[in-house]
């Protein structure tokens, strides 16, 4: 099989057609597909879609419908919680438990179901074929619509101290209270940007950009916490953004300096057997551009009031400015440099196992507790629709048809009003 | 399936990759682009079947097969058009296949 696969620079998914067959193990998952799903994870690493099944109806003559509902049940079931098969969904309101979806069920149940013949260079044994009925799980506008209301009457403080950390009040009177030169002056279009509410999305956003890099995927897996820990991580990129754009000089050269140190210690070897090192200066640009791209697209849809093309060249350049502190090398210094670098970086993203946990975690098992998991919802639906195409079906992430998508954005605007973007956010 | 048998369908791998057909995968691509909508491509599915694709008996091989691919590939990207295509790579049952090294 491995001979036949054209490569992942011109693979998105991958798909399995399986039928579903007598075996003498019985209508099992192992007789099934976890040989194939085992046999394609040995050719690459890229998402698997059930793109085709069919249940026998029959076996040499002999009536077996009574198995139909065992089989579709075991296989889908399997499939569905196999590593490689569960897809980040949202989760619904109410529910605690995780909502695993076949990846060929999303969209509105996409899965092609094909019909096989006896007649036609069948499969041999001999069977009467029957196509699985196909399963339309809820909407993703359903439970977006429920959202919306709940949203509106829910304040993000549970967020914002998730966010913000157990010392965030003491950071902001530090931050925003202490006397001294500061590297962006009063009225800096990168003060409009990082002090806005639109950063929670654009943070989020990100994260899950920032996770297609194997390199960044892989220093974050091996050196942070659980699952990459990507609150832990929203948490300190927070507090290192409101100490560089709002803080003295002085902090900001302490903080710069501090960061590096760590990036120092976190080096090791990739999944794909090559070195990697945080303070890599490619890498590290990487990670600067995938968030001024979040940034601006999320203020740009939510923010106080959208950036002209100067203004955004502006802030791509002022940031420059922190980036190359860090060590990054040739930051871009204008908008159309920021997308020439991104479209650069393409070859070299790929959708990994950790990526997709990383997602996961993310967008299904935010630490929240209650009602803050409901405004949590909104804002990951928000972040995931502005997510590039491209970059959302290696992450396995919900496709968001237009009319769902207007949803969101009003969700979106609700929850950014209402949330203030951790520590800075003026008053 | 494509298939070099020379007889049934107007194409097969070959006239894939010798390029015969690029002014209608051109259009396609085109077409794509213009509706600006993610459509899931294929291409050539259950490729490694017996039944099938049977690669012998039609004169279909692996390198021809993956040849083919890239230049279908190629045709879309080189109109911008891969960025709403999600390439769908469907081998059929691989239970009694034998893996071999990835070509990525």
């Amino acid at each position: 099989m491995g001979e036949d696969y054209p490569g992942d620079a011109s693979v998105d998914w991958v798909g399995a057609s399986v039928q579903l067959r007598t075996s003498s193990t019985g209508p099992s998952y192992a007789a099934s597909f976890a040989k194939t799903v085992t046999a394609l994870g040995a050719v690459t690493d890229e998402p698997i879609l059930l793109a085709e099944t069919a249940a026998a109806q029959t076996d040499l003559g002999v009536d077996r419908t009574d198995l139909k509902v065992a089989w579709i049940e075991n296989v889908l079931g399997h499939f569905a919680s196999d590593r490689r098969g569960r897809v980040p969904v949202r989760q619904r309101r109410g529910s605690r438990r995780d909502q695993h979806r076949p990846p060929g069920l999303r969209r509105g149940g996409a899965a092609r179901l094909s019909r096989r013949s006896t007649g036609n260079a069948s499969p041999p044994g001999g069977h009467t074929w029957q196509m699985v009925p196909s399963l339309v799980t809820s909407s993703l506008s359903h439970s977006l619509g429920s959202v919306v209301g709940d949203v509106r009457r829910s304040i993000g403080d549970n967020i914002f101290a998730r966010v913000a950390g157990p010392d965030g009040p003491v950071r902001h009177e530090r931050i925003h209270g202490s006397t001294g030169p500061r590297w962006f002056e009063e009225g800096a279009v990168i003060r409009k940007v990082h002090g806005d509410a639109s950063m929670f999305v654009g943070g989020i956003r990100a994260l899950l950009l920032q996770s297609l890099h194997p390199h960044a995927m892989a220093g974050v897996m091996d050196h942070s916490g659980f699952e990459g820990d990507p609150w832990g991580r929203l948490q300190r990129t927070s507090y290192f953004l409101a100490v560089t754009t709002f803080g003295t000089a002085r902090d900001a050269e302490q903080m710069v300096a501090a960061v590096r140190r760590v990036h120092e210690t976190v080096v090791g070897k990739a999944p794909d057997g090559r070195p990697y090192a945080a303070s890599d200066p490619h890498l590290l640009r990487w990670v600067h551009d995938a968030e001024l791209d979040s940034f601006l697209a999320a203020y740009q849809r939510y923010g106080a009031e959208p950036l002209d093309a100067a203004e955004r060249d502006a802030y791509v350049a002022q940031a420059a400015r922190v980036a190359e502190a860090l060590g990054v090398d040739d930051p871009p210094r204008s908008e159309a440099e920021l997308r020439a670098q991104l479209a650069a970086y393409r070859p070299e993203l790929r959708s990994t196992v950790g990526a997709r946990k990383t997602a996961r975690f993310l967008l299904v098992n935010p630490p929240l507790a209650g009602a803050a998991r409901v405004p949590y919802s909104g804002l990951a639906a928000s972040a995931v629709a502005l997510m590039p195409v491209w970059a959302r079906r290696k992450l396995l992430l919900p496709y968001l048809p237009v009319t769902e998508a207007v949803v969101v954005r009003a969700t979106g605007v609700a929850l950014t009003r209402t949330i203030r973007w951790a520590m800075v956010a003026p008053g | 399936m494509p298939t070099d048998e020379g007889s049934g369908t107007s194409y097969s791998l070959s006239s894939i990759i010798d390029g015969t057909h690029d002014r209608y995968l051109r259009r396609f691509a085109g077409d794509v682009v213009r509706e600006g909508l993610p459509v899931s491509l294929r291409f050539g599915h259950e490729m490694n079947g017996s039944w099938s694709a049977g690669r012998a008996d039609y004169n279909n091989t692996p390198a021809k097969f993956v040849a083919a691919w890239r230049h279908v590939w190629q045709m879309f990207d080189d109109v911008g058009a891969t960025d709403e295509v999600i390439w769908l790579w469907s081998p059929g049952r691989a239970d009694n296949l034998r893996p071999s090294a990835p070509t990525a």
